[in-house]
């Protein structure tokens, strides 16, 4: 390795944070081991009280406002749940730029008929910003998953 | 700085030997000089990189978070050293980061300005300090070129110094103390490319400072044991102990109103990075570990509900940052050595853990962001917790090996950068910092050099 590729191997200011992926994970098993053993049941109130969305430190009068129709997510074909994986069978899965993407590829395909998208800010890097095309129908309730977006046809 | 060859030198010459040629060598070399002193710099790494050096002789093994190519590929056998990497982000540490150590802020004080100038620096970063918000305060991190000590150009006063002599591919091994203890006599001069060895002695007078890095400098001192008794500077088993990083994470995003948070700084700042700091009251409750949240530009995500709403409310104009830390400690939890590396030396096994105070300080002072954000109403906050505990990378910020204290028994060196109890031996670097701040180390390793070379330029 010369000088050069070394330098450009190595430069980025975060560079420790690709080397220690490995070590954090075991760490964070131990953390959540220590953390049943260690912590008391109930969450420290002071900013529970706060509500956190999607990780966002929002107010009440916030949540109620973003959950409005103003903001929400507008599909003629689709119904739109932000926060619940929905069950189905993925026959595409594509990384998009955002969840209308996600929304409007649903839409075009006919065999689609629900869909599944993975927010920006899921904690697993490979799952960030990818859009699950889906047949299945039935249930469409589902547990409470707040790092995706699903949708079905009305 | 004149590069001499060994079959050309007389080593009895010269008013001190700098071991190591990256910011804190260089730094030290270039005081003496100007203090009129004769240096003699020995560097391992030649005048250009060479992977078989860096295998060589900056192997480390690691455990707990942070594995052995970590604290290898952040310590360089090269001229100028790890600087030829570095990214140039310069703060200072704050009055409270002294807490612990022997000395203050104020002593550091005028070294700090002549460390940004060394550096390439406009000074006003080292005191603008504004409250932007609740609990909050806003710093600039200073983001200039950064300076590489192997550049003969810019490294001011080196080019054709003829005070300051440099020995390539050469390092300086064990050292051995004199028969009372008091001093160092002699070191092993060990030849990188023939692998041969001498022994030189010191005179009465000459300094020895060791300036190999934060791992370097811990090397030499437990390679300087002669198996009678314990190793130089080690007497009480400090060498090493309290190896830091910091703890750096990618942990959230604000959407704010625009100029809430960031005051318009004016141009005489040079390059700058954002950073907002959590007040005195918030740094003692999250447990005296302090915490830099450092701001980058970022976009509002608008197919995102919840970024949507932020950025109709907090607009026209609302703005957004990604927010990452540089937090607390990492420290070392394991043994310091293990086996030698080719040459001999010990190599070094770090076992450094972050502790959950730290994840806990983070995690605390971002909630208490979320809170003033919330509570001013000038923005919002969204903190990924998860990645506070998941996503935990470094900075190559190596540092406490040989920290700085009044007490033998809890520390290695003096606040002269002394090793306790031999007159004549001093180290340079991070290795001395007490306690880590949380912001980059490097500003702070130049002030201590210079401070250091005052001192010896007014002692020898
Ligand atoms: C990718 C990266 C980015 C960084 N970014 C920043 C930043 O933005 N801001 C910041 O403040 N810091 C940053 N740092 C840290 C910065 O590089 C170090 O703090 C700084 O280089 C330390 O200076 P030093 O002189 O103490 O040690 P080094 O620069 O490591 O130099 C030590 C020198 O001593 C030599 N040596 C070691 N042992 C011996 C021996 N026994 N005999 C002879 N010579 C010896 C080595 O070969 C080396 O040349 C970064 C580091 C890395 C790796």
């Amino acid at each position: 390795m010369d000088r050069r590729s070394f330098i450009w191997g190595m430069g980025g200011f975060f560079v420790g944070a690709s080397l220690s992926g490995g070590a954090a994970f075991a760490y964070r098993e131990l953390r959540r081991a220590r953390f049943r053993a260690s912590l008391p049941p109930s969450p420290p109130p002071a900013f529970e009280s706060r509500g956190l969305v999607d990780g966002w430190i929002l107010s009440a009068a916030d949540r109620e406002r973003i959950g409005s129709a103003e903001y929400a997510l507008q599909s003629e074909l689709l119904e739109i749940v932000d926060g619940s994986d929905i069950p189905g069978r993925p026959f595409s899965r594509e990384v998009v730029k955002g969840v209308d993407d996600c929304v409007e590829a649903c839409e075009k395909e006919t065999r689609c008929t629900r869909f599944t998208f993975a927010k920006a800010t899921h904690p697993d890097e490979t799952k960030r910003n990818v859009c699950w095309l889906k047949t299945g129908e039935g249930e469409a309730d589902s547990p409470r998953a707040p790092d995706y977006i699903s949708g079905w046809r009305r | 700085m004149v590069f001499v060859a060994r079959s050309e030198l007389d080593l009895s010459r010269y008013d001190a030997i700098v071991a190591g040629s990256g910011p804190a060598g260089g730094s030290v070399a270039e005081g003496l000089s100007r203090g009129n002193r004769k240096v003699l710099v020995i560097e391992t790494g030649g005048s250009e990189y060479r992977a078989e050096a860096q295998e060589n002789y900056s192997a480390v093994k690691g455990g707990g978070h942070y594995v052995g190519s970590h604290w290898s590929s952040h310590w360089i056998r090269m001229l100028g050293g790890t600087s030829n990497i570095w990214g140039g982000w310069c703060a200072p540490f704050s009055e409270r980061n002294f807490d612990r150590w022997p000395i203050s802020r104020s002593d550091l004080e005028p070294y700090y300005l002549s460390a940004a100038q060394a550096l390439y620096r406009p000074p006003d970063f080292l005191t603008y300090r504004k409250s932007v918000l609740d609990q909050f305060e806003y710093r600039a991190i200073s983001d200039e070129d950064p300076l590489r000590y192997s550049d003969p150009v810019k490294f001011a006063t080196f080019p054709n110094d003829p005070n300051v002599h440099v020995l390539l591919e050469h390092s300086v091994g064990a050292l051995t103390a004199s028969q009372d203890g008091s001093r160092v006599e002699a070191f092993e001069l060990y030849g990188v490319s023939e692998g041969n060895r001498e022994l030189i002695e010191l005179r009465e007078e000459q300094a020895l400072v060791l300036a190999g890095g934060a791992m370097g400098n811990a090397q030499i001192l437990l390679a300087s044991n002669d198996g009678t008794r314990a190793s130089i500077g080690d007497e009480h088993g400090q060498v090493g102990r309290y190896l830091q990083e910091h703890p750096h994470m990618g942990v959230g995003k604000i959407i704010c109103r625009a100029n809430a948070l960031i005051p318009s700084m004016d141009e005489g700042f040079g390059g700058i990075r954002h950073a907002l700091f959590p007040s005195d009251s918030l740094y003692h409750e999250a447990g005296e570990l302090d915490v830099c949240l450092v701001l980058s530009e970022a976009s509002i995500d608008s197919t995102d509900q919840t970024e949507r709403y932020l950025s109709e409310e907090f607009g026209p104009g609302a703005r957004a940052y990604r927010v990452s830390v540089m937090a607390g400690r990492a420290e070392n939890h394991g043994s310091r050595a293990e086996g030698f590396d080719p040459c001999g030396w010990p190599l070094l096994f770090a076992q450094c853990v972050v502790d959950s105070d730290s994840l806990e300080a983070v995690d605390f002072v971002m909630r208490s962001l979320g809170s003033s954000l919330l509570d001013s109403n000038v923005g919002r906050l969204r903190f990924d917790v998860e990645r506070v505990y998941s996503d935990i990378g470094g900075g190559g910020h190596t540092i406490g090996t040989t920290r700085m204290g009044t007490d033998a028994t809890s520390s290695v060196v003096d606040s002269d950068c002394r090793v306790h109890g031999y007159r004549n031996l001093f180290i340079a670097g991070s290795s001395v910092f007490a306690t880590g701040s949380c912001v980059n180390p490097t500003l702070t390793i130049v002030a201590l050099a210079q401070r250091l070379a005052d001192y010896l330029a007014k002692g020898i």
